[in-house]
């Protein structure tokens, strides 16, 4: 049973992957992310990390695709119109298979039966605990805010810059 | 029946990440570019996931989550370079955004 | 090993989403096929204004940062859901700490206000 739900959810996961990059149009591979950030949330949920699938989903699903796909409308050009050639493919599956070939060798030459099942539930109870212990995460979770506040002051004012032109 | 260990989770992640470094390195698009970013980071963060969750330890969700927030400045800021880029050069063609100085 | 019995009734949702718009368009196409509809069929608003021009039009930036700042107060309210859920246990200082958060974020807000991003173009904002 579990073999089979992960084996279903991690083909999604690849084949809208794949279809990311490999779609002709730019608007294609944004609803094939939204398909594959679904099927991570699903990986996350097999895992018993429920506030993280909950959040996979708020965030990427609600917030980022919007974003790409916004940005996709905003930046017409003829790579959109016209079929992408994708050029210098040789480099690019160079490195990305050295790169897989270097990690899958490594994972397969250690042993990783010592670990067993998904042992802990991160619901948001647990991870809140997590977050909020004055000992532990709390001082990433101030610094998170203040990322935040530089991302949305950059982008408004990169957004901004040329408009008085 | 098979047990579904962590390293079916790490050949996945592993699967994921080398399509998104593909697709970084060959795309021509800018947006296609981000979004092949937010595919490894969605690899890093299923292998976070999956030891955490393997291991009994949930530091390594918090991470993930951290890693989210992270990944949606990122996304954020990127996408508005990517706009002003746009309205300097008529392209978000990475190709053709080769001069230094207009 | 756990795959929660929880998510069983969200993979049902999903088949019975997947199969029902699948499920009606068959039926339809099935009973209500004509022979040769009219050529107003075949507009995108059958009783409504006649489209022109492509979707492919430029679109305003105002949109985009729209989408920007909703995705950074999504982030925001993501984090405060665990708070909320763990409020009464873990006592006053991740109060001050949520405070803060939401301090420095709504300094953010303040600033896209001052910018103007909040105000549509033709609503009198002088930036474009």
């Amino acid at each position: 049973m579990n073999i089979i739900v992960f084996s279903i959810i991690s083909a999604i996961t690849i084949l809208s992957a794949i279809g990311v990059i490999s779609s002709q149009r730019i608007m294609h591979s944004v609803l094939s992310l939204a398909v594959m950030l679904l099927s991570v949330a699903a990986v996350y949920a097999i895992l018993n990390a429920e506030f993280l699938a909950v959040i996979q989903v708020l965030v990427y699903t609600g917030g980022v695709i919007v974003l790409l796909l916004f940005a996709t409308m905003l930046t017409r050009s003829d790579l959109q119109l016209k079929r992408e050639q994708p050029s210098d493919i040789k480099p690019a599956v160079a490195a990305a298979s050295i790169f897989a070939i270097g990690l899958l060798f490594y994972i397969v030459g250690n042993n990783w039966k010592s670990l067993k099942g998904p042992a802990v539930v991160g619901s948001v109870k647990n991870i809140g605990m997590l977050i909020f212990n004055v000992k532990k995460d709390v001082i990433p979770f101030e610094i998170i805010s203040l990322v935040l506040l530089a991302a949305m002051v950059g982008a408004i004012f990169l957004g901004r810059k040329e408009a008085g032109q | 029946m098979i047990e579904v260990t962590v390293f079916y989770y790490l050949v996945l992640s592993v699967i994921i990440f080398s399509i998104g470094a593909y697709g970084m390195l060959s795309s021509k698009n800018g947006v296609r570019l981000l979004m092949s970013i937010e595919i490894m980071l969605n690899a890093v963060n299923i292998n976070l996931v999956a030891f955490s969750s393997f291991q009994g330890n949930l530091t390594g969700q918090v991470f993930a989550a951290f890693t989210i927030a992270i990944a949606a400045a990122e996304a954020t800021v990127g996408l508005a370079i990517l706009l002003a880029l746009y309205r300097s050069f008529g392209t978000v063609n990475l190709r053709k955004i080769s001069k230094m100085r207009w | 090993m756990g795959l929660a019995e929880d998510f069983i009734p969200i993979v049902i949702f999903i088949i019975v989403g997947l199969m029902f718009p699948m499920v009606m368009v068959f039926v339809s196409s099935l009973i209500g096929r004509q022979k040769k509809p009219e050529p107003d069929k075949y507009l995108t608003y059958e009783c409504g204004v006649i489209p022109t021009g492509s979707a492919w039009m430029q679109h305003n930036v105002e949109y985009y940062m729209y989408a920007l700042l909703f995705v950074v107060f999504d982030v925001e309210t993501v984090f405060l859901y665990p708070w909320a859920v763990v409020f009464k246990k873990i006592g006053i200082f991740a109060t001050i700490d949520v405070i803060i958060f939401i301090c420095v974020l709504a300094f953010g807000l303040v600033y896209a206000w001052k910018k103007g991003v909040l105000e549509w173009m033709n609503g009198g904002a002088s930036w474009r």
